[in-house]
């Protein structure tokens, strides 16, 4: 299957091997070029390392592109989780109302009454932080 | 209540069946290499934005040594600073924007994980337990009857969320696995594929120039270019470092997700806790790593 990011990544590694090419003939010769010569030999070794460049950044666009559809799924994924977490989350706070509801069910079956007041105090908190 | 000994097996058979749906609560484990990979995948950026400073530096290398020295004019009858071509460079500043968005949305997913892994359930069951103290007390129960009563409020509440708990989890992970192979899998080959290969050239461009300046008899010049091409490469090694770092860290969040996503349905917690903990003390070590990097 055709595969941008991993033409455009042979390509810079086929301007890749130029430069080290290049390279390593300078060193190699290095004695023996004038300052002219190696000016020159470096603006091309600098020429190949910048096509290599562009085509590295192509290769980096073209991974990106690809995944569009995993990130979508994944960002979906995601808000699937925290969904989950929301609802254990209410399911615990549905908990603190039946908490504060028994108790005070317990207060006036057992004539509790002086715990009345906190009770319903405690159920009056509760309740706006559910809302 | 319940009464003669045909009824006896019964809360026997509920407080086993309860006790076996406790035992799928789902083990710290998960939550902790959810954190543990989110940590590691959180080091990305400041490896992504090196991409685009190492063409940059690339570019500037010429610039930076040769006026320094006059034995890099040497001879020459037209002025070798080529000017720098930005364009090359400009072409990374929205790939590195758009890595770090990518990494983000790993981040976010094992964040988002994690936090589920992490529920407190105690804040459900505890809540259960006071309900049934609650309906003991106002149903006139004797002690124990409301104690065994507030008991099994919070065992059945922690039941049902845990088992909500334990089978979201296995569905998310399930269906994220095949995503988070193809997201990391993606961010490692740019990582120690192009990444590596800028660096590369960078060192190439690096020793190049060194080599032409350090022509030269003056052992004063001679010290001052050894540690400045000294200091270079350690810090063009240190880079190297960081992305092997980060890719490993990416090689492990992937295969420690893939790894409990294929046996979260068969394996028991100490079997799940058993498998991620390699990939967990891994993560750790390089998350720590790629936090001291310089």
């Amino acid at each position: 299957m055709f595969d941008p990011a991993d033409q455009a990544r042979q390509i810079a590694a086929v301007f890749a091997r130029m430069s080290r090419s290049m390279d390593a003939y300078i060193r190699n010769h290095f004695e023996e070029l004038s300052p002219n010569q190696l000016d020159f030999l470096n603006d091309v070794t600098q020429r190949l390392d910048d096509a290599h460049d562009r085509f590295i950044a192509m290769a980096i666009r073209g991974t990106i592109d690809a995944l569009k559809d995993d990130l979508s799924e994944l960002a979906s994924i995601t808000g699937r989780a925290e969904q989950a977490l929301k609802h254990l989350n209410k399911v615990a706070e549905v908990a603190k109302i039946a908490g504060a509801l028994a108790e005070l069910c317990a207060d006036i079956t057992t004539a509790d009454f002086g715990a009345i007041p906190s009770a319903l105090v405690n159920l009056a908190k509760i309740l706006p932080e559910t809302g | 209540m319940c009464s003669g000994e045909a009824m006896k097996p019964l809360p026997f058979l509920v407080l086993l069946s309860l006790f076996g749906a406790l035992s799928c609560t789902p083990p710290a484990s998960i939550a902790t290499f959810a954190e543990s990979a989110n940590a590691a995948i959180a080091q990305g950026p400041p490896v992504f934005a090196d991409i685009y400073e190492s063409c940059a530096r690339r570019q500037a290398v010429e610039g930076r040594v040769a006026p320094n020295y006059r034995h890099a004019d040497r001879g020459r009858t037209q002025n070798p600073a080529k000017p720098s071509d930005s364009s090359v460079c400009a072409a990374f500043v929205p790939e590195v924007k758009e890595l770090e968005e990518v990494s983000s949305v790993l981040s976010a997913y094992f964040q988002a994980i994690q936090n589920l892994a992490a529920f407190d359930e105690t804040s459900v069951s505890g809540e259960a337990e006071k309900t049934g103290e609650g309906i003991s007390a106002a149903a006139i129960f004797s002690t124990n009857q409301a104690d065994a009563v507030s008991k099994l409020s919070e065992l059945i509440t922690r039941a049902l969320t845990d088992h909500y708990r334990r089978n979201k989890l296995k569905e998310l992970l399930i269906a994220a696995d095949p995503h988070v192979a193809t997201v990391s899998q993606a961010l490692d080959a740019i990582v120690s594929k192009d990444y590596d290969s800028l660096l590369e050239e960078e060192e190439r461009a690096v020793n190049r120039r060194y080599q032409e300046t350090g022509v030269t008899n003056d052992a004063a010049i001679i010290l001052l270019l050894n540690r400045a091409y000294r200091e270079d490469n350690d810090a063009l090694q240190r880079r190297r470092t960081a992305a092997k770092a980060y890719s490993t860290a990416l090689r492990q969040a992937r295969d420690g997700h893939h790894k409990l996503a294929a046996g979260v349905a068969q394996m028991n917690n100490k079997e799940i806790s058993l498998a991620l903990k390699p990939y967990i003390d891994q993560l750790r070590a390089l998350a720590l790593s790629l936090q001291t990097q310089p």
